[in-house]
Order: C-alpha cells, then sequence, then structure tokens
C-alpha cells in the first residue's frame, strides 16, 4: 500500500483528519488481507494531493496497530532533514515497530518544497548523495563521519547510541538513478 | 539497496528507468545497511468485481489522480525564475511544462488510459492480475498500490483492500509455491 493522505476538496475542519484516521483503519485490515508493506510519501505545501508532511508519526501510529506489516518512507526527502535527525527518528520507530522499518531516499522535484527549508534545486544532488552516504554509517559506525561532508554534518558526535543501534534498511527511489540519464 | 517506481509512464519508462537503476547498482560505491534489493513499483490502485463499475468509478478516480498531476505541474515552477532551473531538473521542468498545458490533442483520456491497463493498477481482479504479471515480467518484486485515491471512499478503499486479499494476492501467491525450488532460489 502506499499513502499521500489526499484530501480532496471541498473540505471541512475534519476533513484532514478523516483521511488520516481512515488509514489508521484500512493499513491494519490489509495486513489481515495479506498485504506485506505500507508506504508513506513526504510531501510539504502540496495540499488536496498530498498531506503527510510527518509521514514517520502516521507511522508510528500504524506501528502500534500493526505486527507484521512493513511500514516505509517512500521518500525522505534528504535536502530539506538533517540526517541526524532522520537517523534517530527512523530508529526509533524501528524501535517502536519491531524492526520493520524501510526507509527511502529522495531528493524531491519540487523547488516549492525546498525554498521554505532553505534549500535550493542547484544544491540537491549533492545533499541526496551525501545523505545517502552517511546515513547508513549513522546507523552502523561508532562515529558519524567528518571530514568528507559539508558543515552539515561536522559533529563529531557518537551515533550509536542516539540509534540505539537499530538499523531501518535503505533505499533510493528511482528518481536518484535519473541523475545518470 | 532497493528501487521505488512510478507506473504512470507505464512499462516502456519503466523498463527504461530500472536499467538505469541495475546501472547504477553496478557502479554504486555506496554500500546498503539493508539486506535486500528490491525493485517496487508505485501506483494507483482500484478494484471491484463490477467490470460496469470499474468503467465508471474506476475511471473517475483515473481522471481525478491525472488531473492532479496536471496540478502538480503547474505548481511547480509557478514562482521560479526558469533561467535558473539547473540542468538536471530540465527534464523535470520540460515535462511540467507540457503536462501542465495539457492535455493535448491526442493524449489518451482517463478512460483510454483505464482501459489500456498499463499505467494504474485499476480493474476487476483478473484485470489487476495482469497489470502486476505485466510489471512482474520486467522485473518489479513489489507492488505499492495508492488505493487511497483523494475523492476514493474510505468503504471502497477496503473493498479494493478486500478483494486484493481474497484474489489478487492469493494468485501471486500459488504462483510463487509452484515455482521450482531452483528458480526460487535463483
Amino acid at each position: 500500500l502506499f499513502y499521500q493522505i489526499q484530501v480532496p476538496k471541498p473540505w471541512t475542519p475534519s476533513s484532514e483528519s478523516q483521511r488520516i484516521h481512515e488509514a489508521l483503519e484500512q493499513i491494519p485490515y490489509a495486513e489481515q488481507q495479506g498485504f506485506e508493506s505500507v508506504w508513506f510519501s513526504e510531501h510539504h505545501f502540496r495540499p488536496v494531493w498530498s498531506h503527510n508532511s510527518a509521514p514517520d508519526l502516521t507511522l508510528a501510529a500504524v506501528s502500534q496497530r500493526t505486527s507484521r506489516i512493513r511500514l516505509g518512507i517512500g521518500v525522505v526527502l534528504a535536502p530539506i532533514h538533517h540526517p541526524l535527525h532522520v537517523a534517530a527518528r527512523m530508529a526509533t520507530l524501528d524501535i517502536l515497530s519491531h524492526g520493520r522499518v524501510d526507509v527511502g531516499l529522495g531528493r524531491t522535484g519540487y523547488p516549492y518544497q525546498l525554498t521554505p527549508y532553505g534549500a535550493d534545486l542547484k544544491d540537491t544532488r549533492g545533499m541526496w548523495q551525501e545523505f545517502a552516504d552517511v546515513l547508513p554509517r549513522i546507523w552502523t559506525r561508532r562515529r558519524s563521519p567528518t571530514t568528507e561532508t559539508t558543515s552539515r554534518f561536522h559533529a563529531g558526535r557518537f551515533c550509536r547510541n542516539l540509534c540505539n543501534n537499530r538499523i531501518p534498511r535503505c533505499g533510493r527511489r528511482a528518481a536518484a538513478t535519473r541523475r545518470r540519464a | 539497496m532497493g528501487g521505488l517506481f512510478s507506473g504512470e509512464g507505464g512499462p516502456d519508462r519503466v523498463k527504461q528507468l530500472m536499467a538505469l537503476y541495475r546501472d547504477a547498482l553496478r557502479t554504486s560505491q555506496v554500500d546498503s545497511a539493508g539486506p535486500t534489493r528490491r525493485a517496487g513499483l508505485m501506483t494507483a490502485g482500484y478494484c471491484h468485481e463490477d467490470p460496469r463499475v470499474v468503467a465508471t468509478r474506476g475511471t473517475e478516480l483515473v481522471g481525478w489522480y491525472i488531473e492532479q498531476q496536471r496540478e502538480r505541474a503547474r505548481l511547480v515552477w509557478r514562482d521560479y525564475d526558469p533561467t535558473t532551473v539547473p540542468p538536471d531538473y530540465q527534464g523535470y521542468y520540460a515535462r511540467d511544462q507540457r503536462l501542465a498545458s495539457g492535455p493535448h490533442p491526442g493524449e489518451p483520456t482517463p478512460e483510454q488510459v483505464r482501459e489500456q491497463g498499463t499505467s494504474f493498477c485499476v480493474g476487476t481482479p483478473a484485470e489487476c492480475i495482469r497489470f502486476i504479471e505485466l510489471y512482474e515480467a520486467l522485473g518489479i518484486e513489489e507492488m505499492i498500490l495508492l488505493c487511497a485515491i483523494g475523492p476514493a471512499q474510505h468503504q471502497e478503499v477496503l473493498h479494493t483492500i478486500r478483494l486484493f486479499g481474497d484474489q489478487v494476492i492469493p494468485h501471486f501467491q500459488a504462483k510463487e509455491a509452484r515455482r521450482p525450488v531452483a528458480e526460487a532460489s535463483a
């Protein structure tokens, strides 16, 4: 399953809330029916199409209503996040779900999702690449990388305890491969 | 390290992107923390046992989805100076400009898109099975369905999930069980 949390107009005060709570009923049913995974997108500032700006929170709720179905973020928008935050949140979700998390990484093709966070289109390829390099290492190595990355990652802190040794599965959106086109 | 693809461009586009993905896997120096290299396909999904309902409601949902894609294309670059679009985004820019100014003459209608049955997993259980098998043949290993398509009501989404659980998923489970052991472990 894939969820954008789409909320068509006309809206009522409860439209958005209703859609999220419907998803929380649909996903456990899907698990019963044999579905193996549910993925949530991450979108910002795109009403109607996707009210999914905090997918890890929604998946945390899903994790408490299900026991087997895998929980995916498809995809984390790398240029607008700090990888240490993402690593910690995904690791926590992985703990809450008893190891069912899949993490997708993307760079977004939408400028309006970047500008409010101070990111720029021209930087997204490099930021995505850094994120893809760094995130697995945060989960698996004792120290975060300090020399080869930008100032976003300069903190030479211990990350292993931060992430509680959890290693969610990591993937990349196909868009990432388009950089080779 | 997995790849997530979208079905909207149809099987030819997915085939093209999967070739890039496989090439990237071959040449990538990034080691994945994850255990799998699964290729998943995301697309809109709606299933009903009555072909007449598929023809009406399925087409409505496909139409809404396509129009929202067009709306996205209109919004994406609205406040962006086109002269500053980075080289690696110019393909997206051109695609979105064309999409935003559509529909263009000769483009299929939502009804034709649904009838064609290659971009969205919308149909009877048998049609949904055919759709999935089309992409399975390209190497897609996981189907990720957006069943809560904008206007779809909660009960409609549950109905689609039920039909998948009762008919579509068991078809593939039976198929998997019939696969020779050697092939399954390859």
